[in-house]
């Protein structure tokens, strides 16, 4: 009985501190990529809370780097489309009919801004067949943002 | 055969008598509530319907006509005489009623005023549906207006310069070395609520005149080039900061089923600080 309480105080908490930050990202179609590639011993991921953000008017960062055949990527591209119908703004550079970067800022929720960051590299270089994905939220401009970058 | 109606409301403001004399073979009824003369070659029936005081007064009589008489009409100044399924435009002593409108696509170009020298536009122009909904107050050919429209500005560049994003605010400069441009704009949109008086000179010519207070939520700017490697860029904002109440002043002349404005807008595009300074004269064609 008491381990069975305990055990469902750790899944609330779980789900809490987990799950509730990521609301965000779930209402946009990258979310099943994060899900698709996080476990993927090709890709390296990055989830960032807290007081290292506060320079850069972060509140949460996540990004994944994919190594993958490039259809799988170009999945990647489409998923981060879609999503962009939404944007307020974006900067955008194609190559032929593929998306090579797109910066996309979309509507604040509570106050909070989100973004979404995609970088097809194997575009460019085909033989890295790498891609970024990035998703942030906090209250930076696009310039702002951009500076983290450089 | 011949056949004349003539039906008369129960406006006969100059009758003042009050009470029915017979005298002869005359007649007099007070404020007849309609009055029917029907009329042949042969014959002539006279059939007046209520009278003052009494709504059930019948009077009918038919007259059988002389071959050789000849027939005479004349009317009272005083008489109002309505025919019916007929709109009576003219007159300042018409009733005062509601006018519905709806529609009116408008396309009018867009001079910039006081806008800075790089801002070399290729094309500026607005188009508008001009009332969504509107209603017009008739007062004989007078009239005030007002209604809900819907109308967006563009600006296009030329080639040397475009708009790119500078922070929060829209700046202008000279596109990236060794691109080919491709378009570079903003577009300034939204709802519309003109107030208008109107002037009806006949049914084909009219003249409007009055504010038009615009409610611009809608701002974009986009820049579209292909740079020196090959690369497609395109850099859309939708949030440019635009001014987002602004009042015009609006004339119009309709004449024939077209409207022709001319429209000026003292207030700037674009709040103070967030994008290059320059108020609009615009003048165009409703449909």
């Amino acid at each position: 009985m008491k381990y069975g309480f305990i055990k469902l105080l750790m899944t609330v908490i779980v789900l809490f501190v987990f799950v509730a930050p990521m609301s965000a990202q779930r209402e946009f179609a990258i979310s099943s990529i994060f899900d698709k590639y996080m476990f993927n011993k090709n890709t390296i991921e990055v989830d960032v809370r807290g007081k290292k953000l506060a320079q850069y008017k972060l509140t949460y960062f996540h990004s994944i780097t994919v190594k993958d055949d490039n259809d799988d990527l170009f999945d990647i591209e489409e998923a981060v489309k879609r999503d962009s119908r939404q944007a307020v703004d974006s900067e955008t550079g194609m190559i032929g009919r593929h998306l090579y970067y797109g910066f996309y800022r979309f509507r604040p929720v509570k106050g909070v801004y989100r973004y979404i960051f995609f970088r097809n590299t194997s575009l460019r270089k085909p033989k890295s067949q790498e891609a970024v994905l990035i998703y942030m939220e906090g209250n930076a401009t696009i310039n702002e943002i951009k500076q983290m970058f450089k | 055969m011949k056949r004349v109606i003539f039906i008369l409301l129960c406006h006969l403001m100059a009758l003042t008598a009050l009470a029915v004399d017979k005298d002869g073979d005359s007649i007099v009824i007070c404020k007849p509530e309609r009055v029917v003369i029907s009329s042949n070659d042969s014959l002539q029936r006279i059939d007046v319907k209520g009278r003052e005081g009494d709504s059930t007064y019948h009077y009918s009589k038919t007259v059988e006509l002389p071959s050789n008489s000849v027939s005479e009409e004349e009317s009272h100044k005083d008489w109002n005489i309505q025919i019916p399924f007929s709109k009576n435009r003219e007159g300042t002593s018409a009733k005062p009623y509601w006018r519905l409108e709806l529609g009116g696509f408008g396309f009018g170009w867009v001079v910039p005023l006081g806008k800075p020298s790089e801002m070399d536009l290729s094309s500026s122009f607005e188009a508008e549906i001009d009332k969504v909904l509107g209603v017009t107050y008739m007062k004989g050919k007078n009239g005030f207006s007002f209604g809900l429209g819907i109308r967006s500005k563009f600006f296009f560049m030329g080639s040397k310069h475009c708009f790119y994003r500078n922070g929060n605010r829209v700046d202008i400069g000279a596109y990236p070395a060794n691109c080919n441009p491709k378009h570079s704009s903003i577009t300034v949109g939204g709802l519309t609520f003109p107030l208008m008086y109107t002037r009806d000179f006949n049914k084909d010519f009219a003249f409007s005149i009055g504010p038009v207070l615009n409610w611009n939520f809608s701002g974009a700017m986009s820049s579209h080039f292909i740079n020196s490697d090959g690369m497609t860029e395109d850099l859309s904002y939708r949030h440019i900061h635009q001014n987002p109440f602004t009042i015009d002043f609006k004339a119009q002349l309709y004449y024939k089923g077209f409207n022709f404005y001319v429209n000026y807008s003292p207030f700037k595009v674009f709040k103070n600080g967030y994008g290059p300074k320059f108020s609009c004269l615009s003048f165009g064609i409703t449909i």
